[in-house]
């Protein structure tokens, strides 16, 4: 297994999601994060569930 | 060949009740409106462009304005706009990509578009030191995340120029006969970019980095993959490693001599090859000692101005490149190879007239 976190630049729907709960919870990403989840929402526009949450966390 | 544009109008139907903006147009919306209205000879593709290129220009200049804060709190508040934003933008472009009529290709150039402007943008604020301020978050040496990131996105760039992309169908140049090419757009919006964040004169240097670092990397791919342009006088099979791999242990090229192997080695280094550029960094070197005798790592290194002689710098460089990532690791052969820009142009100069 990859030492390092999100050693794939692509993340699964499961670690967008975890991301997205830090966020939620008040912690903030960092743009490197930010970057990640942006390109998972760009490639997967099914995620709609995900991506308003997202968005009301990053509004927050 | 006539173009496919379709739509997907389900698909929309679907979106648009989910994110109950059926009245609103979005930006992008007013602009192909308003590009139809004026009866511009514009393609969607062309306004779309333009909308990403401007977005991502004023997104940099707002990021110059971010860094010029002191107030480390009204800096938080500041930057978290800026993140938001390019949400906005993203979702703007995803309604759009599937209310209006796109061919597959331009849909997906215009997403590569707004990844790339991302990736730069988060390029040139972790130069600026912006986003170490984020709680939450550890930077640690060796482990940067950034690095990963900016190794991607100069991978990224270096396929544009190997694969001499061409830019989507554009009715005007169409007319015209102009051929545009995936760079024509991207690295003059990077240039764009690096100029508004950081000022004219550091923009400037920052962008040339990043631009040398490409060009250099696309020539050696080049140059490895020709038999008759590099030292080994063989024509590698050329990988550009995870880039995990490139960050860590600064293997900016993987070459895989396949001309005399047998066929279960030639099958476990193809393995690991796919494990190691899309998901395991380590995957290459956790190759068989009999199967680490065909793969040689390369680090490059390209200069803007000066020769491609090796500085005492750049020996010191090459040595410890060599002992504690190739020989240590296993591997026998490797290469620090250092680039001249001009030369890196004219080798993809001439890889383009064959």
């Amino acid at each position: 297994m990859p030492a390092l976190p999100h050693a794939v630049l692509r993340l699964a729907s499961a670690e967008a999601a975890q991301m997205i709960e830090r966020l939620e919870r008040g912690e903030t990403l960092d743009m490197n994060e930010v970057q990640l989840l942006e390109r998972f929402f760009l490639e997967n526009d099914e995620e709609q569930g995900l991506a308003a949450r997202y968005k009301a966390a990053q509004s927050a | 060949m006539e173009e496919t544009r379709f739509r997907e109008n389900k698909k929309l139907d679907d979106t648009t009740r989910k994110n109950g903006r059926n009245t609103a147009p979005t930006e992008l919306e007013q602009r192909l409106t308003v590009s139809r209205e004026q009866q511009a000879e514009e393609s969607s593709f062309s306004v779309a462009k333009s909308y990403l290129v401007d977005n991502f220009a004023k997104q940099a200049s707002k990021l110059r304005r971010v860094g010029q804060i002191n107030d480390s709190d009204e800096q938080m508040k500041n930057i978290k706009p800026l993140a938001s934003r390019f949400t906005e933008i993203r979702e703007n472009l995803q309604h759009s990509l599937q209310a209006e009529a796109f061919t597959e290709l331009e849909r997906d150039q215009l997403r590569v578009l707004y990844d790339t402007g991302i990736a730069f943008f988060n390029y040139v604020s972790t130069e600026m030191k912006l986003f170490r301020r984020f709680h939450g978050v550890q930077f640690k040496a060796g482990t940067d995340l950034s690095l990963v990131t900016a190794s991607e996105t100069q991978q990224q760039l270096a396929q544009f120029l190997i694969t001499r992309a061409r830019e989507a169908s554009d009715a005007a140049a169409k007319e015209t006969g102009e051929v545009r090419y995936l760079e024509d757009t991207i690295f003059p919006l990077l240039h764009t970019m690096a100029v508004q964040a950081l000022g004219q004169e550091r923009g400037t240097h920052l962008y040339n980095g990043t631009y040398t670092g490409v060009y250099g990397l696309a020539a050696a791919y080049l140059m490895y993959s020709d038999a008759s342009l590099n030292s080994y006088e063989k024509s590698f099979k050329v990988f550009f490693p995870s880039p995990y791999l490139d960050a860590l242990e600064q293997t900016d090229l993987i070459l895989f001599d396949d001309s005399d192997i047998s066929e279960s080695v030639r099958e476990e280094i193809k393995r690991a090859l796919e494990q190691g550029i899309a998901k395991d960094y380590d995957a290459i070197n956790s190759l068989s000692p009999e199967a680490k005798k065909y793969i040689y790592k390369i680090q490059l290194k390209t200069r803007y101005n000066g020769g491609a002689e090796l500085t005492e710098q750049d020996k010191k460089d090459r040595e410890r490149f060599l002992s504690s990532r190739c020989h240590s690791k296993g591997f026998d052969k490797g290469d620090f190879v250092v680039f001249n820009y001009n030369t890196a142009r004219e080798i993809i100069a001439a890889a383009r007239k064959e």
